[in-house]
Order: C-alpha cells, then structure tokens, then sequence
C-alpha cells in the first residue's frame, strides 16, 4: 500500500472527498462533530445532509453551534441520488460568498437504499469528484460499516480519493480509487419492464406522449404536484429522444411498489456523464431538461450504450 | 379547443414478450394532435393572450411572442396564458431569459398559468426576476 498519511482534512488540495467509516454512534460523531467545528472555527460555510435520526444526533452533539450549519435530511433532500450534486452539494456551495472553501457531510447511502437505488448512489458519489474538481470544498461522506454491504464499503473506495478508516482520525489515500470504473460498470441495464402501456411517438406525437403518460399516472393514483412532475420529466425526456436521440423513441408507465414508474427508449447515447446534474448558469439558455427531472423524480435510472438509452424515473404515490 | 392534424403515434399496450398491438389514440382531440399555440393582442393592456400548449412544436411562436415583448415599452407586459395546458422546460426557459433582457423597471406579469409553469419557475428560477406570476 502507497497510502500517504496526513492530518485529518488539510494540508488541503482544493477538492477534498474523504469516506467516512464508522461502526457506531460514538465513531460518527467523533468522525463528523470535530469535522463540522473545524470549519465553523475557520469561517467556511457548513452544511450538513444526512438521514433524519443521524442529523438529529449532530444536532443535539454541536448544541448551539448547530444554529450556523444547513442542516438537511438527506432522505427527502437526496432522495433520488441524482440530484443531490445539483439540488445539495453545489447548490449549497454555488451559493456561498466567492472565494469561500465549503464543508460538507453528505451521507448518501444509508442500510435501506434499495438495489433499485443503489447503482445510481454508487454513480452519485464517484461523478461527486467531476463536479467538484478544483473547487474549495471538502465534502465527508460517512458509510456505515456495520450496516452496509461489503460491496457498498468497496465501492466506497473506489469513489473516494482519501479515507479515514473506523475508529481512525487519520485521512488516507484510498488505492482502490477510480471513480470512471463506477460510472460504467453501474451503467447497468435497466431490470425488465413489466406489462406495460407502450407508446412510440415522434416529434409530431409529442404531446400525445405526455397525455399518454399523464392519464397513466393519474389512473393510477398520482395527483396535484406529483402528476404535473411526472407530465414536466415525460415531456423533457419525450423532447430529448426527439431532438438528440434519433427523432423517435418509446414510453412506458407502470406502477410499481408504490411508485408509477415511466420509461423513455432511444437510439441516442449520452455522452455527458455529468448531464442532469451540473448546474446551469442563469444566462445559459437550455439544458435545464434532465436537471429538472432530477430534481423531481424519487429515483432516475439510467442505462446509455451503443444501443440507445434509456431512462426510468420513479414517482411516489 | 380541437387541433388539426394527423395521428401518427401507435398506442398500444404491450401483453407479455412481443404482442404489440397497435391501435389508434381515440378520439381526434388534442390528445393526439400535433398542438398549436395561437396568440391575440390583449384589449386595452400591453400585452397578449396564448391558447394552446408550449413545447417543441410552438417554441418558436413562443419565443417570438417574447422577443417582441422585450421590446415594448410599457412597464407591465401581461402574458394571459390561462387557455395555455402544459409549458415546457425550454419554454419556461425563454420566459426567464426574456425576462432578464427587459430594461430596468419593466416586467411580466404572467396570469393563470398552467401549473407546471409555476412548478418550473420555482425550481429552476426561484427568485422569478421580472416575472410576476399572479392567479387572477
């Protein structure tokens, strides 16, 4: 091992990503309360972005201090993991004074996600290290040693350039990193569709697409807030097959363990492995569309090849 | 509200590996049209009503209703668009661009739009700089 050995969180490279492991309360908040001091000390804008009974215990633990830190529950926030890097990570730290270097606990990964989930955390967290480089910022992504499996704690490795190991203060080069890797290989085909109202449409039915997916939605449950999302991603989706992936594509609604589920098909490839999740600058004038979609959807899955694309999104009823 | 036009897409459910039957969208309305954006001066207010939807077939008259906006001169310009039924990302987009080129003190006023609009504006363009979104 070539692991090089420094002090926890500086001397500082502009982007620092380091995974967190620990095995109980005790290990997290020695691992993320003297994290999130540190920087209050040093006048960096904190946040902090982790599921609800873990944000409840750095809250009681900072007591006062908690009142200076952004303080998320990644369950809602993060919920779907694509847009935790526009819709948390950057738009905490886009919207701090220039110049200033942001710290970040973000814990995207929790014993719960599910399988359905997990390749786009997995995506989440190694595209983290595109999106931020170059940028003042240290971002702590703490994995639960106890609870997650022995493939999540690998993969960990490889998303992560630095980690600090359980019970450790000492942030350490991880030799396994190669966030590429985990961008293909979770590139993963999407599981079957089941029977399912199947559409084809072009530019012409465009709008007959986004009926389709509309009265699917709201036959089976979807209202309000949620059916005018699902009409806003199938339409941003809908358009892209038309105007970037070969003119054509195909729809499919179903429904899903609580969830209407919809499906665009194309001949296109996305060749941006950042699409969705970079912000936009306000003077730019499109690709807003798949950000959006991110920032609405419960979970996007997405599988792009030589074959077409596809992307699912999820929306709870 | 009918639209003209031709059905093209095939409607179908899928049964199990490799049945797919197509069948027509029913009806000719304007489920399966392709859909138009028609636009009317506004009596009286500086200003214009749009009926239709906003989407890749109707940015363009979208947008030009907008590039003559900018260039009025009357502080409000109304945008009646409760007979609009759907605005897309792109064409949020070109609301929020038109509205950072009006000059300084001049706005939009955006009545009755479809949700989705509003849905739109609030998490793409949270601050809604010169555009007024009102429900009356």
């Amino acid at each position: 091992m070539t692991a090089a050995v420094t002090e926890p969180f500086g001397p500082l490279e502009p982007f620092v990503h380091p995974a967190l492991f620990y095995r109980d309360e005790q290990e997290y908040l020695d691992g993320t309360v003297p994290f999130v001091r540190e920087g209050l000390a040093a006048g960096e804008p904190v946040a902090v972005a982790v599921p609800g009974k873990k944000l409840e215990l750095i809250r009681d633990a900072l007591g006062d201090a908690a009142g200076s830190v952004r303080l998320l529950d990644m369950r809602e926030a993060g919920r779907n993991p694509g847009r935790i890097i526009p819709g948390v990570l950057r738009a905490f730290a886009d919207s701090q004074p220039p110049g200033s270097r942001v710290r970040i606990i973000g814990e995207p990964i929790w014993a719960g996600r599910s399988d359905l989930e997990y390749p786009a955390c997995a995506q989440h967290e190694a595209l983290i290290n595109a999106s931020f480089q170059g940028r003042a910022a240290t971002i702590l992504c703490p994995y639960d040693v106890e609870q997650l499996p022995e493939h999540v704690l690998a993969d960990a490795y490889a998303t992560h350039p630095t980690v600090i190991r359980s019970g450790s203060r000492l942030m350490q080069d991880s030799d396994a990193y190669a966030p590429g890797d985990i961008v293909a290989r979770y590139n993963e085909p999407l599981p079957p569709a089941p029977e399912a109202l199947t559409f084809a449409f072009d530019a012409e039915s465009l709008s007959a697409a986004r009926h389709v997916a509309v009265g699917e939605g709201s036959r089976h449950g979807l209202t309000g807030v949620k059916l005018d999302d699902l009409a806003l991603a199938m339409a941003e989706l809908t358009t892209n097959s038309v105007v970037h992936g070969g003119g054509t594509g195909v729809l499919r609604v179903w429904t899903e363990d609580g969830h209407v589920v919809c499906e665009v098909r194309d001949e296109g490839r996305l060749a941006d492995v950042l699409v969705g999740r970079r912000p936009v600058p306000r003077d730019q004038r499109g690709g807003r569309g798949l950000l959006l979609v991110n920032l609405i959807a419960d979970l996007v899955r997405v599988h792009t090849g030589d074959s077409g694309t596809a992307v699912r999104c999820w929306f709870a009823r | 509200m009918s639209f003209p036009g031709r059905v093209r897409a095939l409607w179908s459910r899928t049964w199990g590996e490799g049945v797919n039957t197509p069948y027509q969208v029913p009806g000719s309305g304007s489920r399966g049209a392709t859909p138009r954006l028609a636009v009317f001066p506004l009596a009286g207010l500086s200003g214009v009503r749009a009926a239709g939807e906003i989407g890749l077939s109707t940015r363009a008259i979208w947008e030009g209703v907008l590039e003559e906006a900018v260039r009025e001169d009357e502080d409000v310009y109304y945008l009646e668009l409760s007979d609009v039924t759907f605005v897309d990302v792109a064409g949020a987009g070109a609301l929020a661009a038109a509205a950072g080129r009006l000059q300084d003190g001049r706005r939009f006023v955006v009545r009755r739009p479809p949700s989705a609009l509003r849905r739109t504006l609030d998490l793409l363009w949270p601050d809604h700089e010169g555009i007024e979104v009102s429900t009356s």
